[in-house]
């Protein structure tokens, strides 16, 4: 008897637990579709229909769902919202899927959930939920490039350092002139495509700004030596000046 | 005493079999018997790799 | 006598005979001896696993607190986790198994004695092996795929202890293609690979041993239904090794080529699959948690009966349980991988197998509650320590189950809650069951009683400080916490339980140190035990404490289960045990005859040649670490050729020494003890 009830009550559990595994799992035709592409230690996202690369900061509508499609460029990582589903892998060489969907517009963190180096624990994640007036406005926001900055301001040292200071053998950012358009660097090498950098509310694995930091703050911390603040990084220290630092945050900063 | 010494080095298997075996199968018997088992193990985790893979094949999951 | 016969007199194959000193340590073949030595190396690991784990804790007491390097960190995990299942469970199992089984059977010694002492030092040497990486070892962030320089910052980033980063630092799943040539360029991950490789040999030679000598060396009367449980779970413990090592075996092959000599098994560059990997390391992996905690839960049902004055509650269901769920551990290794990407129909498939073992494993916990309900129970040392087995490794089960509904799962895996899952099972499981037999068996070994006062003290410090630990990371996991996370988000509002947390892990470290203050008293100044301290049940008891160096002078003829507690009592009407009027004179009959065997005793020489064998080959691996440079080239050949060398001296050598006096036999009877 002793064996019978504990397996009775197995069985009982076990019929739901199957008819959710397939509701979980399988991508419904309506779907909309967000790859995932986790690199160390970051999260970049593509929405393949309208060519927008982002990063961090991952934009879906309300009320919809939400078929992300996960993949690796370097180790296995793992993305984890856990208010709008359970984790997957993302596994170098394969394609993963996970179904998402908010019913509430608002923010949703997230973390990779897969042991992938010396800063795994400084890679998270956010989704923001938008109404789906509001997603397709942000939507066709990022398609957009943005304009080359004036001469003399301050945004236009910034992007003179972000030309000469090694900037653009990582960093892509799409330019609406015909002689700087598309950044993009070699192959070999990418980090977070920065075209609308001013757009996305957390940054460097979402992770900064911390708590009771100004973005600007932040990202002098970030900019004056990576590898404090996110050991192994690949982007390193490239000895900026403090006023080289300050040009390039007001031109990022200018990129909305 | 002598007797049994020069017997055991002479003849070891003799000393051996006076070891009572409750299966009824000598021990290195059995104790070969039971790595050849394990063995079955090592290989067939290896040739099974090598069937899964040969034909190019990384799956892709769901 | 007169020795009338011309024997070969070899100086080196002879067999060494020195009987104290360290010698006769280093060439034992003696199980006892082995069992200890298992003992106190598994112990000292034991040690160093809970400081690693207490460097952690300190880590994780604040959000973002800068104790150690992310380096630091992952190397201490991975030194934490690899060295509590490989250098300290795995070990202590194989101690108890060593001193024990032959005493239980009534034997004389394993099948294989050199073979024994050949799975011990390979084991100590393999260990060495593995934490000269802290002094050898090189770990370097991986070396981008352009040139990028200076991706790490001195000193390692913020915090201190960076020297501790170059040890294995990939996860002690080694999960790739992360822990990989490309990811984890440097040598601390070969070790960790190399250093596994050794300690699962150790195991596969003394899974066979162990094995022979169940199936073969029982005395008469021994049937394998009259086992106690302890040797039944030894049994099925061996065979878990027996066919789970091979697997773990050939992937740290692949993986070590992979590293060493460019192999693509794992990279998907070259059409390899970082899957593979985690399905070889969890088909070996799942078993392994099996051979981790049945021992103790063989223990345990040896310490029930005898404090609760009844015979084990369904003996039958509790062996045939513990055989089922290491049969069924096969099938479940991918409950491991839920997220990992398998299909929906294998995730069912695991999902239900997985929950399958969990009815075997009730069996078992309801059969102790039966054994100790109704029965007249003494709170001893031993008693609590298996009572609060059942109590947490039940909590931890518990959590199993819900690991098994997927969904579920896709929520838990990866988290904290997943750490307190598996702590539970086996610090509140396998831990305090190793506590409770070492109480339970230390009169065994000593002929003393550990002090009763301390041992209760370090099973309540231990027990709060345990709960402490690992129950507010249940919380933990659900509120969003990863695993092997150096840092946390402060906004997270975990710090206060990871506080808790930290403070428990410091109680667990007393505990611990007042088991050592109370081991070490108890040896010098403990009270006697004389023959049967705990009116014990099982046939080990029936040689005095400790035993003399033969275990028994003549073994005895078993009648039936719990033979021993059937010489001293009889049941009455009502089926209560009433002692048997003669039974003292019984036990004092008994340790007399014990200690003067009536036949000259034949014992298995000892022998230098598994020393030697052990010995040349981490010095081949340290070669294959190091290939390819010349001196590597050169380890490697210098240590096959020692094993070499020690295989043909140990077939060679004569399989006993002649006896030369009757006064020497005289002196194996006096019972030369093999107490340290």
């Amino acid at each position: 008897m002793w064996t019978i009830i504990p397996a009775l009550i197995l069985a009982g559990v076990a019929v739901p637990t199957t008819a959710a595994i397939f509701e979980l799992t399988e991508c419904g035709a309506d779907a909309i579709e967000v790859e995932v592409i986790g690199h160390q230690w970051w999260f970049e996202y593509h929405y393949p229909d309208a060519d927008v690369y982002t990063a961090n900061v991952m934009v879906i509508p309300t009320d919809q769902e939400v078929c992300a499609k996960l993949t690796s460029d370097d180790v296995i990582h793992n993305f984890w919202v856990p208010q709008l589903n359970g984790k997957r892998y993302l596994i170098p060489g394969q394609t993963t899927e996970l179904r998402l969907q908010a019913d509430e517009p608002g923010e949703y963190w997230g973390h990779c959930a897969e042991f992938c180096g010396l800063s795994h624990s400084l890679m998270r994640a956010r989704v923001q939920a938008l109404e789906p007036a509001e997603y397709q406005a942000w939507l066709e926001g990022q398609q957009a490039p943005v304009t080359l900055p004036a001469e003399g301001t301050p945004e236009y040292d910034g992007y003179q350092v972000f030309l000469n200071k090694g900037c653009i053998q990582c960093h892509t950012v799409r330019f609406d002139q015909e002689e700087q358009s598309n950044i993009v660097p070699p192959e070999a090498f990418n980090g977070p495509e920065l075209t609308h950098f001013a757009s996305r509310n957390v940054f460097v694995g979402a992770t900064l700004p911390e708590e009771g930091e100004s973005r600007a703050e932040a990202l002098k911390r970030w900019l004056a030596d990576p590898p404090t603040i996110k050991p192994g990084s690949y982007m390193p220290n490239l000895a900026l000046t403090e006023q080289e630092i300050d040009d390039l945050i007001a031109w990022l900063e200018s990129n909305g | 005493m002598a007797d049994l010494a020069h017997d055991a080095l002479l003849d070891p298997g003799e000393h051996l079999a006076d070891e009572h075996e409750s299966t009824g199968i000598d021990n290195r018997k059995l104790g070969m018997w039971l790595f050849l088992g394990s063995e079955f193990l090592f290989f067939g985790a290896l040739i099974s790799n090598y069937l899964l893979y040969s034909d190019g094949g990384v799956p892709g999951p769901v | 006598m007169t020795a009338t016969v011309e024997r070969p007199q070899t100086t080196i194959f002879r067999r060494p005979s020195a009987k104290t000193g360290i010698w006769s340590w280093v060439t034992t073949v003696d199980h006892k001896r082995i069992g200890i030595m298992y003992g106190y190396a598994a112990f000292l690991f034991f040690i160093l696993g809970g400081i690693e784990a207490l460097l952690l804790r300190i880590q994780l007491a604040q959000a973002n607190s800068e104790f150690l390097t992310a380096g630091a960190y992952n190397a201490l995990f991975t030194m934490h986790g690899t060295t509590m299942i490989f250098l300290f469970v795995m070990p202590a199992s194989a101690a108890f198994m060593n001193y024990l089984l032959p005493l239980m059977i009534g034997a004389r010694d394993v099948a294989f004695p050199r073979l024994n002492a050949l799975s011990w030092w390979i084991f100590l040497f393999g260990g060495i092996f593995l934490y000269s990486t802290f002094i050898f070892g090189t770990s370097v962030p991986p070396v981008g795929a352009g040139d990028v320089v200076g991706n790490l910052a001195p000193g390692g980033g913020p915090g201190s202890f960076n020297w501790l980063a170059s040890s294995p630092d990939g996860g002690w799943f080694c999960y790739q293609p992360n822990c990989g040539p490309l990811y984890s360029p440097g040598t601390a991950m070969d070790y960790w690979a190399l250093g596994v490789q050794l300690l699962g040999l150790a195991s596969l030679v003394s899974s066979v041993n162990f094995l022979v000598t169940i199936l073969n060396m029982r005395a008469k009367g021994m049937r394998l239904l009259r086992m106690p449980v302890f040797v039944w779970m030894s049994t099925v413990v061996a065979f878990l090794l027996l066919f789970s090592l091979p697997i773990i075996a050939v992937a740290l092959f692949m993986v070590t080529f992979d590293r060493q000599f460019g192999s693509l098994f794992f990279a998907p560059v070259g059409g390899g699959d970082p899957i593979l990997w985690q399905h070889l390391f969890w088909l070996f992996g799942h078993p392994e948690v099996y051979i981790l905690i049945l021992p103790a839960m063989g223990m345990v049902s040896e310490i029930l009966p005898v404090f609760s004055r009844k015979p084990l509650f369904g003996y039958s269901a509790v062996v045939f349980a513990g055989a089922a769920i290491a049969f069924l551990g096969f099938g479940v290794w991918a409950h491991h991988m839920f997220a990992s990407g398998i299909t929906p129909v294998a995730q069912a498939a695991f999902g239900l197998a997985t929950m399958t073992v969990a009815i075997p494993t009730g069996i078992k916990i309801f059969n102790w509650i039966g054994t100790m309900w109704m029965g007249r129970i003494r709170l001893t040392t031993p008693m609590l320590f298996a009572i609060g087995f059942i109590a947490m490794f039940t909590i931890g089960g518990l959590s199993g189950v819900t690991h098994a509904v997927v969904p579920s799962d896709w929520q838990q895996t990866d988290t904290y809650y997943i750490v307190a899952h598996f702590h539970y099972v086996l610090f509140g499981g396998a831990v305090f069951g190793l506590f409770g037999g070492l109480y339970y068996w230390f009169p065994k070994l000593t002929g003393k009683v550990m002090n009763e006062r301390l041992g209760k003290l370090q099973f309540w410090l231990m027990f709060i400080g345990f709960n402490l630990t690992f129950a507010p990371m249940h919380w933990l996991g659900l509120q969003g916490m990863v695993r092997r996370t150096w840092k946390y988000s402060p906004e997270m509002g975990l710090e206060p339980w990871n506080l808790a947390v930290t403070v428990g892990a410091f109680i667990i470290a007393l505990s611990v140190a007042v088991f050592m203050v109370n081991w070490y008293t108890s040896r010098r100044r403990g009270a006697d035990s004389g023959l049967d301290p705990w009116d014990a049940r099982t046939i080990e008891w029936m040689v005095p404490n400790p035993p003399p160096e033969y275990n028994f002078a003549e073994p005895p003829v078993v009648t039936r289960l719990d033979h021993f507690w059937h010489l001293k009592y009889d049941q009455d009407d009502e089926g209560r045990a009433v002692r048997k009027p003669l039974a003292d004179q019984v036990l004092a009959q008994i340790e007399h005859d014990q200690l003067n065997p009536k036949q000259p005793i034949h014992l298995p020489n000892p022998s230098y040649f598994p020393m030697f064998m052990a010995l040349g080959l981490p010095v081949v691996f340290y070669g294959i670490i190091y290939h390819e440079s010349l001196w590597g080239k050169a380890m490697i050949l210098v240590g096959a050729i020692i094993s070499l060398a020690a295989v043909i001296g140990w077939a060679m050598e004569p399989l006993e020494e002649p006896h030369h006096e009757p006064e020497e036999d005289h002196e194996v009877m006096e019972g030369a003890s093999a107490d340290g």
